[in-house]
């Protein structure tokens, strides 16, 4: 469904006349499903994407807010690229502060309780509150791009024949939820709750499918990974 | 960094008039006489929530430096506050002048001996740095202390009076640090610190920092951060490379500040910063290699500390006060909902005309399902870690030795 026809659902279970409206006009119902399309994207985090995080000088800590590609949701994996087929090309591993303050990490460059003024090749990088992300060792100088990978909230739908990114499956979600919403603000509260009940189903059938897309075979192991550095 | 304009919709007035559109009680709808729920009732359940989000999910972190300075004060009671004109420096109250004095006294945290920063720049004979210091009132809790770039072990005040019945005054390195026992959003640095940091000089009163020079007087060799400079070009000087602050070499010294210094105002002068280039030759400083950038992606730099021998703190903090109607959010707009959700869960909540207890649970477990969700992403990128029973933790992950296993055809 467009966003055009998603309205045309939402006029349709309102038993509302989009050429006539008496209660709720269009512009109406297009926020409210553009409301309901950014929750239903912030729980399910269906929206994955890449934003480029230039390298400063001596920087470990980087505001997460005002990349490319914001709101940052969850912050995935981290990639520091060195160039084509470049073998120091790496993922960043995600590390503990309590690793990190331990001395105990690795016995090279972390070894070390300042592990904050170290300088070279970027190897870890961790969180500080939702907004920081935090890198070691720092970059000497001003050069190179990392990637972070990341789920956002996705832009808001505009025109008639803007589509959520999602399966089909899923399109009554923003549906019900916008549907939900207007009752809401008109004090139908049992007619609101039924359609909050139907939303979630939608919802909840999005995050499973996220996180289900892909079946994997099970290899159990004791013991760590093979070494494959 | 890329960096893009704010522009959320979102300030507590428009938050409140959407509430109150949900709620059905805008002044479009309600003589104002009949409403149910006042504006200023729903901006506070807003300010509440926001608090109570922020404090709940810690997702708002800081850092900032206690600095190993003289402890500077200039009134005496919080009354007197109000009387300081605008440009003049705030610093700590001031009640007594000796340790011994403590225990006699209400307001100050620390001994003080001088009122200005110039006389604790120029005139003190003795060093006698301040151990405790008042933490910042949005303070919810302490992350992470270092000094030197070495962290800082939390302590208990009753371990250290059993080793040591002068661990109040012992002045060395800052080992470790207490907080149980001076008053709530204080810290006690222990040991007291023996000498004062390296530190920054505000030249000015007013405006944004937006370059420095460097500075030697006979009792410390000091960074001097000139504010309300502006970052022109001067001739002979715009065929050196871009740079990184808005500050170049030959600037003369702000009117007024003569008789502080007459050197060089450009950042590559200091050893610290002289190989870094400066971007952008027009502006505002709007960051320092080394140095955590202040107030967002958004803000300029106001004030500096350096890490050196210098006692930093890492913390969760509230949001900012919301106190006007335009007052912008933090939080990420998606984030908004869950505010909203506080908001209609105390409005609906409250005893009297209006109440509807059904909804206020549903919106109070849509408030909850909003707090999991925002602790689960602080700490989903911990998920990809690969953990192992048993191995030495001083082991690095990367070198661990290879587990035998059977052959792959068993």
């Amino acid at each position: 469904m467009n966003f055009a026809e998603m309205e045309a659902r939402a006029f349709e279970i309102l038993s509302e006349s989009p050429a006539s409206p008496a209660f709720w006009t269009s512009p109406n119902i297009r926020t409210a499903l553009n409301d309901g399309f950014e929750v239903i994207s912030e729980v399910s985090e269906w929206y994955e994407c890449i934003s480029p995080i230039p390298v400063l000088a001596r920087r470990t800590y980087y505001d997460l807010r005002g990349l490319k590609n914001s709101p940052v949701l969850t912050p995935v994996a981290l990639q520091f690229p060195q160039g084509p087929l470049n073998p120091m090309t790496r993922w960043l591993r995600p590390v503990t502060m309590r690793e990190l303050d331990q001395d105990g990490l690795n016995d090279n460059m972390l070894a070390y309780p300042r592990w904050e003024t170290v300088e070279g090749l970027t190897q870890f990088f961790f969180m500080r509150g939702l907004f920081w992300l935090g890198i070691t060792p720092r970059s000497s100088s001003d050069t190179g791009i990392k990637r972070l990978s990341h789920t956002s909230i996705p832009p808001r739908l505009v025109s008639d024949e803007d589509t959520p990114g999602f399966p089909e499956e899923f399109h009554l979600g923003p549906v019900e939820y916008a549907v939900y919403d207007l009752f809401i603000r008109d004090g139908e509260r049992g007619l609101a709750m039924e359609h909050w009940a139907e939303y979630q189903r939608h919802e909840t059938g999005l995050t499973q499918y996220v996180k289900d897309r892909q079946a994997r075979d099970r290899i159990y192991q004791m013991g760590p990974e093979e070494n494959i550095e | 960094m890329t960096l893009s304009a704010p522009s959320s919709p979102w300030t507590l007035g428009t938050l409140r008039d959407d509430i109150l559109d949900r709620l059905g009680d805008t002044a479009a709808v309600t003589p104002e006489a009949s409403r149910v729920w006042t504006e200023a009732e729903i901006e506070n359940y807003i300010r509440d929530g926001v608090n109570d989000f922020c404090m709940t999910t810690k997702l708002l972190w800081d850092m900032r430096h206690v600095d190993d300075l003289p402890f500077s004060s200039n009134y005496d009671a919080a009354w007197e506050k109000p009387y300081f004109i605008v440009g003049d420096v705030i610093h700590e109250p001031n009640s007594f002048d000796a340790p011994g004095d403590k225990d006699f006294q209400t307001s100050s945290i620390s001994p003080s001996n001088h009122d200005y920063t110039d006389e604790r720049d120029y005139h003190l004979t003795e060093d006698l740095i301040s151990a405790v210091e008042r933490l910042p009132d949005a303070l919810y809790q302490i992350d992470r202390v270092t000094w030197d770039g070495f962290k800082a072990i939390p302590l208990q005040s009753r371990r250290m009076a059993r080793l040591d019945n002068y661990f109040e005054v012992i002045r060395g390195r800052v080992f470790g640090y207490l907080q149980d026992r001076d008053g709530l959003r204080t810290i006690r640095k222990w040991k007291v610190p023996a000498a004062r940091a390296l530190y920054y000089i505000a030249i000015g009163k007013f405006g944004i920092l937006s370059g420095s020079s460097t500075s030697s007087v006979a009792k410390v060799t000091s960074v001097r951060m000139h504010i309300d400079q502006f970052g022109v070009v001067v001739a002979g000087v715009t065929d050196i490379a871009p740079t990184v602050f808005g500050m170049l070499t030959g600037f003369a010294p702000p009117a007024g500040s003569a008789t502080f210094s007459a050197v060089v105002d450009a950042l590559t002068a200091i050893a610290e910063f002289a190989s870094d280039l400066i971007r952008w030759r027009f502006g505002f400083l709007r960051r320092l290699p080394g140095y955590f950038p202040a107030n967002g992606p958004h803000g300029l730099v106001k004030r500096i500390s350096q890490d050196g021998t210098n006692t930093r703190v890492e913390f969760f903090r509230r949001h900012h006060p919301l106190n006007t109607i335009d007052a912008a959010f933090e939080l990420p707009d998606y984030m908004i909902m869950h505010i909203r959700c506080y908001a209609l869960w105390k409005a609906y909540s409250r005893q009297g005309i209006g109440q509807d207890l059904k909804f206020a649970e549903h919106y109070r477990a849509r408030y909850a399902a909003g707090i999991a969700r925002t602790v689960a992403r602080i700490q989903a990128i911990y998920k990809s870690k690969v953990y192992r029973m048993g191995g030495p933790q001083g082991e690095p992950i990367y070198k661990s030795k290879p587990y035998a296993r059977l052959p792959r055809n068993i």
